[in-house]
């Protein structure tokens, strides 16, 4: 058995008995020792690696809330307004301004057949304030074709004429969802799932269809690598036979850089069935693929409206959100669940969400008291003090969805949740003071993959505008590391073989240019991943 | 592209136990069309009868997703979508929504489409339980917006019509919308609904116990004066094992000296010895709200009763919804 001892300018384990050390070993793709050189001279002969001698060396991401479909996205044209690498390490610079936007979207027209549509993702509209994206704008790039762009929040979309002409949603102006110009014409900005319908029903495909192939996984697992990541959830897969059995496949590949987490998607099953389902998943594991999770999707989003808020509701007289299922049902699901000794990952985005689930779960509780559950709240972007407390009491961890505060942070000043409730949004140093276990997530595609990033939101809490929302509310650059890393492996239960870097855990290590320790904060975002570490195994960065 | 005819849309909405999935099913034995298709957008728990199963795998599909638009792919409006391309093409749809779905956007769904007309928004009601749904915090805005968006509501449990109840609750649902066609569901079975508490009228209400925070639970609580049969209790507690999640209780037993813990989890009972004097008699036990738990709670009053006919009850509660 050989052992390779790597070197670095300096290892952040994330180990609290040994915070620091320079040098590595690993064996059989496990953490044989951390320390000095000179301590690993009594492990046997080694082979000294050196090509990160001049580097950090962090234990590897954990990015505990994204989705394979980042791996389906690049199907279709990139037209976001941040430079995004691509799974194949491509580079796309950002789209930032309608005139780039339009050439985009002609060059990619250029690629496709006559007539083929023409798909576009990732344009977010917080950038183009006082201007807004719609038909005529995608005419004057493309008219020959239909062309969908879609939203980076995957909630609206906006379509070229043609589309509309196809779709005849041009006949409809006066549904919910269908924008209109100031002459009362739609303007091509669709939302709301009547419209979206219409769409799909005229392109004739799904476009998210790819989802669970192999193919989609592996683009999944370089999205991951590429951002130093190297466990990385599914956090809504219905775990169909075809879905396990990609799962399965890919894992089982040689040099597959990263370990998956999918979690079941609870309402494609009955609870019953999904028990049974998941029960059976325990025992199709390996090494790189970790089932026995559930996902609960309780509410919907604060930008969308749609997530559950408690009084005064939303700050600009919206009404209410909606339930993604029957309350009834839900808290049924937890009990069943809860009950057969399986952890939930539970999306609450809205405060009486929030309400909904702490009362499902102590009633669960009660019913079934269960040391150690590691019940999840998923994204909890608006939680009161007094919900924070009894989370705390309840047991539950937190993985809070903290690239809101950057990408729709002015949003929430302005729009839905005003000044005060802006100012919590994502309470992550509160979450800390009570000692709840916390992580921090980009729920990719949604926003982009890169948890250094999401570590400077945390620190940071600066809308893309540069307001900080809630100053009281940032945590230090070491707290939000290990929000990435040791927290988010705690909510996924693998704390025992992955987060940080210790005898006996899993050799998965990120390897950064600069020391997130001593930079300047404000540069955290910056910090470039040169390679990650999976059991050993190297994957540079290209 | 030529625009076939279009396929007529059904939406049948309504809470949980409003009698959707009875609805549907005596639609389908009066007959519906072979071609045509259901589409449900509940969570687990259709209750198609046995001789009907083909339906299931035949004619119904099943979403699985929940309501919200653009949840991350496989959403309804992918779902229907994708229903509408099945070859042959279906002669009919309708879609039982989720409780909590907000009818007017599906019914949108078939206004903007090419290939559906809405032919009708139904919504189901249980008048029995108009106030509950009516104030419920969390669901309360969502049971109006379903009136108020249907043009059939069927009325199931309506109250005697001859009392006040009957009189508030028409009233209610016109007033919430005035123009819908109004249908008393004659179908439901028998005895056991018109008349499902008489048995547990003589349990007393007592404010919601903290503990048992969700609303679709129900507690009771009993306190009884003498010791009782633990074999009818534990017979009891197994045969309604599907509507109770726990027990316990400090209880005399009939057949031992002292008092014993009793324990029910998952399926299992067990007794257990107690050092605690035991000044009450107590049994709490905590089920999922409906007639059949009603009926245990009714039939764990009489095991008293039955046992120690002069016995009467120092406390008894059985707290109302939560």
């Amino acid at each position: 058995m050989s052992i390779t001892i790597f070197s670095a300018k300096r290892i952040h384990t994330m180990n609290p008995s040994q915070p620091e050390a320079t040098h590595i070993a690993v064996r059989d793709g496990r953490v044989l020792g951390v320390g000095p050189l000179e301590a690993m001279q009594e492990l046997g002969d080694y082979t000294l690696d050196q090509r990160f001698a001049d580097n950090i060396i962090m234990p590897g991401f954990v990015e505990g809330h994204s989705h394979a479909l980042e791996g389906a996205m690049w199907n279709y044209l990139y037209l976001g307004y941040f430079h995004r690498v691509d799974p194949e390490g491509l580079h796309w610079a950002g789209a930032d301004s309608i005139t780039t936007m339009q050439q985009r979207l002609r060059e990619g027209a250029d690629t496709l057949a006559p007539g083929e549509p023409l798909i576009a993702w990732g344009f977010d509209p917080v950038y183009f304030e006082g201007t807004r994206l719609d038909r005529q704008l995608l005419d004057a790039a493309v008219q020959d074709r239909p062309v969908v762009v879609m939203h980076a929040s995957l909630h609206v979309m906006t379509v070229n004429s043609q589309m509309l002409q196809q779709s005849g949603l041009h006949q409809h102006p006066g549904i919910e969802g269908i924008m209109l110009d100031a002459q009362g014409q739609p303007n091509g900005e669709l939302q709301e799932m009547a419209a979206m319908h219409a769409i799909f029903e005229t392109l004739g495909v799904n476009l998210f269809e790819a989802v669970s192939a192999p193919s989609t996984l592996r683009r999944y697992a370089q999205a991951a690598r590429n951002a130093g990541v190297t466990t990385i959830t599914d956090l809504y897969n219905p775990l169909t036979d075809d879905g396990i059995a990609a799962l399965r496949q890919v894992t089982a590949e040689a040099h597959f850089p990263v370990r998956l987490v999918p979690a079941m998607s609870a309402l494609a099953w009955s609870p019953e069935q999904g028990v049974e389902r998941l029960l059976h998943c325990l025992e199709l594991g390996n090494d790189k693929l970790q089932f026995g999770l559930v996902k609960m999707m309780t509410d919907g989003s604060i930008q969308g409206y749609t997530a559950r808020m408690k009084w005064p509701y939303y700050h600009d007289g919206h009404a209410n959100g909606i339930w993604n299922a029957p309350p009834e049902a839900l808290q049924r699901m937890v009990q069943v669940y809860h009950q057969a000794g399986l952890q939930l990952h539970i999306h609450t985005n809205g405060d009486e969400a929030v309400e909904l689930m702490l009362d499902a779960v102590q009633s669960a509780l009660d019913l079934w008291p269960r040391a150690d559950h590691r019940h999840t709240l998923q994204h909890c972007q608006v939680i009161d003090h007094a919900q924070l407390r009894r989370t705390a009491k309840l047991g539950l961890c937190l993985n809070m969805f903290a690239n809101h505060l950057y990408y729709w942070g002015d949003i929430h000043r302005r729009h839905t949740l005003g000044y005060e409730r802006s100012r919590r949004l994502e309470p992550l140093a509160s979450a800390r003071r009570l000692g709840i276990v916390t992580a921090i997530h980009s729920d990719a595609p949604v926003t982009p993959l890169g948890p250094l990033f999401t570590a400077w939101c945390a620190v940071m809490r600066e809308s893309a505008s540069g307001e900080v929302l809630g100053v009281q509310e940032r945590v230090s650059v070491a707290q939000a590391l290990e929000m990435i890393t040791l927290g988010a492996a705690y909510t996924l239960r693998l704390d025992h073989k992955v987060g940080s870097l210790e005898i006996g855990k899993f050799a998965d290590m990120a390897v950064l240019d600069q020391d997130p320790l001593t930079i300047d904060p404000a540069h955290l975002r910056d910090i470039r991943v040169l390679a990650t570490v999976v059991g050993g195994e190297v994957h540079a960065n290209t | 592209m030529p625009t076939p005819d279009r396929v007529p849309l059904t939406v049948i909405t309504g809470f949980l136990g409003a009698g959707k999935t009875t609805y549907l099913n005596k639609l389908i034995r009066q007959g519906l069309p072979r071609d045509s298709r259901i589409v449900v957008n509940d969570f687990g728990d259709i209750n198609i009868d046995a001789e009907l199963i083909e339906y299931r795998d035949d004619r119904i599909i099943r979403l699985g997703n929940g309501c919200i638009c653009c949840t991350l792919g496989g959403t309804l409006a992918e779902q229907l979508a994708q229903v509408l391309r099945l070859k042959p093409r279906p002669g009919a749809l309708y879609i039982e929504a989720s409780g909590v779905a907000e009818p007017a956007r599906i019914a949108d769904i078939a206004r903007v489409s090419r290939q559906l007309k809405l032919e009708s928004v139904l919504c189901l009601v249980d008048a029995s339980q108009i106030s509950h749904h009516a104030r419920n915090p969390y669901t309360g805005d969502v049971w109006r917006a379903q009136i108020t968006a249907c043009d059939q509501l069927i009325i199931n449990r309506l109250p005697a019509d001859d009392t006040l109840e009957h009189a508030h609750a028409l009233a209610m649902l016109r007033a919430l919308n005035p123009h819908a066609i109004q249908t008393l569901n004659d179908s439901l079975p028998g005895p056991s609904i018109v008349n499902p508490v008489s048995a547990t009228e003589r349990l007393k209400p007592m404010p919601p116990a903290p503990s048992v925070g969700g609303f679709g639970w129900r507690s009771v609580s009993l306190n009884y004066a003498g010791a009782i049969d633990a074999a009818r209790l534990e017979r009891l507690l197994l045969e309604y094992a599907d509507v109770v999640l726990r027990a316990k209780g400090i209880l005399a037993r009939l057949d031992r000296d002292g008092s014993q813990v009793l324990q029910l989890s998952g399926r299992s009972i067990r007794w257990l010895p107690t050092t605690r004097a035991a000044a009450g008699n107590a049994l709490v036990c905590i089920g999922i709200k409906g007639a059949r738990f009603d009926e245990l709670s009714a039939k764990l009053t009489q095991l008293e009763c039955t046992q120690n006919p002069v016995a009467h009850r120092s406390k008894t509660a059985m707290p109302a919804d939560s």
